[in-house]
């Protein structure tokens, strides 16, 4: 009897525990991803993939964190109106508009910006992604 | 009264056990299945292999049959071996069956002595299936009289058509047509007239600092770019031309050992040509390599091609592609 009770005790404080553990202490925003309370929105990384999905870029794009700039020269021939983008960035921040999907990105005078938000929502940068087009052959 | 508890559940359990144990005899009358060993969309001028299996207990098999709606191309019917698994995993054929014939849509094929076969019957897609349906339905008889039959579900045969190991070269045979699923050289388009069907013109050179290469042009695309390639005269298509690199047409490979996709394997159908959008694609592609590929929209958007790559050289290229007309 004493082992029944015993076993009771411990399936009780397992399902406490696992009740507990899945109640998180940050809200959900409407994509499902945590608020959390982290302040840092840095871009790490960005690309653009072509309609082969590899990267137009000639070389790694130049991220400014400073001057909010992503400045980068993609292949000669490259299809300007239709990239996808993509981009790392800090723990729990999120992108505005969202990327991966299909953009037009052939207007090199008005350059499109990207708004790396951070994880408590509160702190926001945004980016213009600078590009050039490698120079036609000689 | 526990003791009487547990001799209940041992009789219940000696019960059970006796009941699983009957003797099972199996079938006893003829019987039969299918499996497709096909895959991919069913294009014209392709087999459509299926094992048709049949057993009979206490008696011999006949004769197997195929009754296909539209009679097959030649070399559709039964294949008289049935295969087992070699230790390397090769088949190994074993005659039991003789006189395999194809009359119309009808195979069939007469057993030697057996019980129990696998037969594979191959249907060769003819010319007049083109956009239709087809439908086999396999049968076999038993030398105690008993038949048995398996209705294929229908076949759905692609409208597309496909071409394989088309040869172009750079200022030389080096204008291609998605239409016709072909490449010309100046002096046949010339003299075919044929400038108003030529949709890409292939072209190779070495560009320093630039990833130029093997190029697909259309007549009317921009200056620049064809700078180096000659245009026929009457030739101003300007084709909708995409590269892929992770879209990898099985139906398209020449050389399966030296063709290595990236991406997996995928076979590209019909219905791909009637729902791909180019969008704001451009009309020429630079830097083709092997096992690459490109959509290709016609000028009259009616056109449409997936070409690959299958082989490169400095100055040429093999291309396979399959067509479809909207």
């Amino acid at each position: 009897m004493k082992i029944y009770g015993n076993s009771v005790r411990v399936i009780l404080l397992s399902l406490l525990a696992l009740v507990w553990s899945g109640c998180s202490e940050y809200p959900m925003d409407d994509d499902g991803l945590l608020i959390t309370d982290r302040e840092e929105c840095d871009m790490t990384s960005f690309d653009l993939l072509g309609s082969d999905h590899r990267t137009v870029f000639v070389k790694a794009p130049v991220i400014d964190n400073e001057a909010l700039t992503v400045t980068g020269t993609v292949k000669y021939g490259t299809n300007l109106a239709k990239l996808k983008p993509r981009c790392g960035h800090s723990i729990d921040a999120l992108i505005t508009p969202k990327m991966g999907a299909w953009t037009d990105f052939s207007n090199l005078d008005a350059p499109l910006k990207y708004t790396v938000v951070s994880g408590n929502r509160q702190v926001r940068k945004t980016y213009s992604i600078i590009l050039t087009v490698q120079a036609k052959p000689q | 009264m526990r003791s009487v508890y547990y001799m209940s559940m041992l009789l219940l359990a000696l019960g059970a056990a006796w009941s699983s144990c009957e003797k099972d005899d199996g079938p006893k009358a003829l019987r039969n299945d299918m499996i497709k060993k096909t895959d991919g969309p069913n294009l014209v001028g392709n087999e459509i292999e299926f094992a048709y299996v049949m057993a009979v207990p206490g008696s011999k098999l006949d004769a197997a049959y195929a009754e296909a709606s539209i009679a097959g191309a030649a070399g559709t019917g039964f294949d008289p071996n049935s295969y087992h698994t070699g230790s390397t995993g090769q088949d190994i054929g074993v005659p039991v069956a003789t006189d395999c014939t194809t009359e119309g849509g009808r195979s069939q094929a007469v057993f030697i002595d057996t019980l129990a076969a696998t037969l594979r019957y191959r249907y060769v897609v003819p010319e007049e299936a083109r956009g239709r349906s087809v439908s086999i339905v396999f049968s076999c008889k038993a030398k105690n009289g008993e038949t048995v039959s398996y209705r294929v579900p229908d076949q759905k045969i692609a409208r597309m058509y496909m071409r394989k190991g088309i040869r172009v070269t750079s200022d030389d045979r080096c204008y291609i047509s998605i239409r016709n699923m072909a490449a010309y050289t100046l002096e046949e388009v010339r003299s075919q007239g044929l400038a108003g069907e030529i949709d890409l013109i292939y072209h190779y050179r070495k560009v320093a600092g630039i990833d130029y290469g093997h190029v697909l042009l259309s007549p009317g695309t921009e200056a620049e770019y064809l700078e180096g390639a000659v245009v026929p005269e009457g030739a101003t298509h300007v084709s909708k031309v995409e590269k892929q690199v992770y879209t990898f047409d099985r139906h398209l490979v020449i050389d399966a050992k030296n063709e290595v996709s990236a991406g997996g394997y995928s076979f590209i159908d019909d219905i791909d040509f009637e729902t791909y959008n180019p969008g704001p694609a451009l009309s020429f592609v630079l830097n083709m390599a092997k096992c690459e590929s490109v959509w290709v929209v016609g000028a009259d958007g009616k056109h449409r091609a997936f070409l690959q790559v299958n082989s490169v050289t400095n100055g040429g290229m093999t291309i396979s592609m399959k067509s479809y007309a909207m």
